[in-house]
């Protein structure tokens, strides 16, 4: 395999919404910092903005304030969120849309000139053309490198210091050794842990892309970095089949959530996020499903502005509703939960983070759906989250000069002939994809995934780790067949991890704080000795748990080492 | 959740396979039958980047019957203000929208 090494001031690991933003943010501070941005797909239509996205979901409206905003995701997570992070990506907020304006993006506005807003905190915005826009601002800053197509698989850390990563090029033989002293992380959440909605030939048709498989997590995982909150796992409710947002419609028509007999029953389970999944999996197991968003309602210029919102966003639902010839109008919109997420941007799992987004290894800093402890931040928090670890990152390149130990020489061959291995390899007896299934069916069956109604018990969850486990041995005897083989078995082996991770959270906060995120029925009730954060870290192949007091909103958190 | 890419029209540029978030499509073939595939259909997710990207609409997006697939399609051609959109009843186009790319959602 070719070896292609690079050295850059700067390495920037995931080109999505946070990673993009990150690298024109520091572009723009220091213009002679040299600034990679490695991206496992191409940064013109790579992550969760692909498609393009319907609203800018975190915006501080007129009259409102960043600490409006923070009491809604506390209130929203029951209180288990870092209020720091969240107060400092709020302030930012309305500062990251004016950006992405300039950048092209449209965003509805009314007579005066003031942006038109949805509920109390969405802006209304053509969002088809999002990730195209931030490529474009990327690409015009000559120091930023982008590379696509290449798959990071391992960080290089030696003394809890970062000094670079490894990937591997998703279509040649060739390995890229990068070489850096300040890393960001953003490479998104992680999908396909659970077994999804649609198992067969739609398996990818989820909510989360089915290419942000959790590698940031799995490599600061094996780096000894310390993660938060796994347990609180993100359920979007959506469009039945399809998977497509509800809260267009909802929000967008005012449809209501109704059950088989047409009664309105979001009021009966509250309206948290966690509430809304739980209350339609309580009515259908009551037998009072399939659950429905009104829509037959609504009228006939409503239902055409649906099939345009759509189309830009999510077009699988437009497609379904005119080949069926039947749309909302004719027919409520049957929705459903999907199946569980790990993801930093909803919920509050990822990266136990300073208030400047640096990881617990120096010089690595997150941003966006992998960093934790700040659930709803959604794409303008993504931007904001970039942005502060994109300065704190600068800083410290201003501040430090460092040397690489011998070290990341064995380390780098060690990752390499690894990778030789699985290719040279050829008698496997399992596919990556039946190890992959083998892995969803596990976390179904006993980690809460949909087959259980997200719920599990104690007992279960120990089957969960034994079977993981399992996996986890196999999946060392896997073997591709060529580079695109490549990135399959390494994104299985994060997965594996991650669930090993999750269930081991799962198990330690043992109270009911989230309904359906984490359904645990041996403990059915809130309870307040867990009014605090579950953390962990990775060490000699166990999950270690680490209990942590809540952090105040407006302390600067540090950490200790 | 997938694609299909018609031989016939693909022109062999590539763009498709650059721009897959999934890394999915691949070119096979050489010199003039040097065209597209989709090599992991079962792994599409919908986001029909690859539809926006290519020049002459070879590629057509359809639901798999898993999720209620009906036998239609959808085609997308961007311009510079509007995306032409097609929705296809086998190869009948049956309904067409366009949207101004800069005007904002309702919703
Ligand atoms: C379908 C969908 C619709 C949404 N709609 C809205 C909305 O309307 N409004 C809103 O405000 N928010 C919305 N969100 C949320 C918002 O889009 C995300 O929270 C935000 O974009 C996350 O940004 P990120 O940078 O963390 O992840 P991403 O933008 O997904 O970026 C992660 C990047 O890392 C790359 N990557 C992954 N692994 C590797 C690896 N090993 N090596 C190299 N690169 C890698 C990926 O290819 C990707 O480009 C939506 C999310 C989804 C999934």
């Amino acid at each position: 395999m070719e070896q292609k090494v690079i050295t850059t001031d700067l390495l920037v690991i995931g080109g999505g919404t946070a990673g993009c933003y990150a690298a024109w943010h520091a572009a723009q501070l220091d213009p002679n910092l040299r600034i990679t941005v490695v991206e496992k797909a191409d940064i013109r239509r790579s992550g969760c903005l692909a498609a393009g996205v319907n609203a800018l979901n975190a915006y501080i409206t007129k009259g409102k304030t960043p600490d409006f905003y923070v009491d809604y995701a506390k209130n929203d997570a029951a209180g288990i969120v870092r209020e720091d992070l969240l107060l400092t990506l709020s302030q930012r907020l309305n500062h990251v849309t004016a950006e992405l304006e300039k950048m092209g993006l449209v965003i509805l506005k009314d007579a005066n000139g003031d942006y038109v807003t949805r509920g109390d905190r969405n802006l209304k915005i053509n969002g088809e053309n999002i990730k195209p826009l931030l490529a474009r601002a990327v690409r015009k800053h000559h120091q930023i490198k982008v590379i696509n197509h290449v798959n990071v698989v391992d960080y290089l850390v030696a003394g809890q210091q970062i000094y670079g990563a490894v990937g591997f090029s998703t279509t040649a033989a060739e390995a890229y050794v990068f070489h850096a002293n300040a890393v960001i992380i953003a490479t998104g959440g992680a999908s396909g842990l659970y077994r999804p909605n649609n198992p067969g030939f739609s398996k990818h048709k989820m909510w989360y892309p089915p290419f942000n498989t959790g590698a940031g997590y799995a490599m600061g995982l094996r780096a000894g970095a310390e993660m938060t909150t796994f347990e609180m796992r993100f359920i979007a409710l959506r469009c039945k089949d399809t998977i497509a947002p509800v809260g267009t419609i909802a929000q967008g028509v005012g449809a209501k959530q109704i059950n088989a007999l047409g009664e309105v029953y979001e009021q009966k389970y509250g309206l948290r996020t966690a509430e809304r999944v739980y209350g339609t999996v309580q009515e259908m197991q009551a037998g009072r499903g399939p659950c429905y968003l009104q829509t037959d309602q609504i009228t006939p210029a409503q239902e055409q502005d649906l099939y345009h919102a759509y189309l830009n966003m999510a077009p699988a639902q437009t497609l379904k509703w005119l080949e069926a010839k039947r749309g909302p109008r004719q027919q409520n919109v049957e929705i459903e939960g999907t199946e569980p997420y790990i993801v930093g941007g909803h919920a509050a799992s990822g990266y136990w983070v300073s208030t400047e987004r640096e990881t617990t290894i120096h010089g690595l800093f997150a941003a966006g759906d992998v960093a934790g402890g700040a659930p709803q931040k959604y794409v303008t928090g993504a931007l904001a989250e970039g942005e502060i670890a994109a300065e704190a990152a600068v800083k410290r390149l201003q501040q430090i000069n460092i040397s690489e130990p011998p070290v990341i020489a064995t380390q780098i061959a060690v990752i390499l002939q690894q990778a030789q291995r699985y290719l040279q390899r050829d008698n496997s007896i399992y596919k990556v994809r039946e190890l992959e299934e083998a892995m969803q069916k596990v976390m179904d069956s006993y980690a809460g995934g949909i087959t259980t109604h997200y719920e599990y018990n104690g007992q279960q969850l120990v089957l969960a780790q034994q079977k993981i486990a399992q996996l986890q041995q196999l999946s060392e005897q896997m073997a591709a067949n060529d580079m695109h083989e490549l990135m399959s078995l390494y994104e299985v082996r994060e997965r594996l991890l991650i669930c090993q991770c999750v269930i081991a959270h799962l198990a330690a906060r043992k109270e009911t704080r989230w309904h359906s995120f984490a359904e645990n029925l041996d403990y059915p009730q809130q309870d307040p000795r867990f009014d605090k954060y579950v953390n962990s870290i990775y060490r000699a192949g166990k999950i270690q748990i680490i209990f942590r007091e809540l952090v105040k909103r407006r302390q600067r958190y540090e950490h200790q080492n | 959740m997938s694609i299909k890419i018609d031989r016939d029209l693909c022109i062999g540029c590539g763009r498709c396979v650059d721009i897959c978030p999934g890394n999915l499509i691949q070119m096979v073939g050489e010199g003039k039958n040097r065209k597209a595939e989709m090599k992991y259909p079962d792994e599409c997710w919908g986001c029909i980047s690859c539809i926006k990207v290519c020049p002459v609409q070879a590629i057509k997006f359809y639901l798999g019957a898993d999720i209620g697939g009906n036998g239609g399609a959808l085609v997308a051609k961007p311009e510079r203000a509007v995306i032409h959109w097609s929705i296809y009843d086998q190869d009948r186009i049956t309904q067409e929208i366009d949207i101004d790319r800069r005007n904002a959602n309702k919703y």
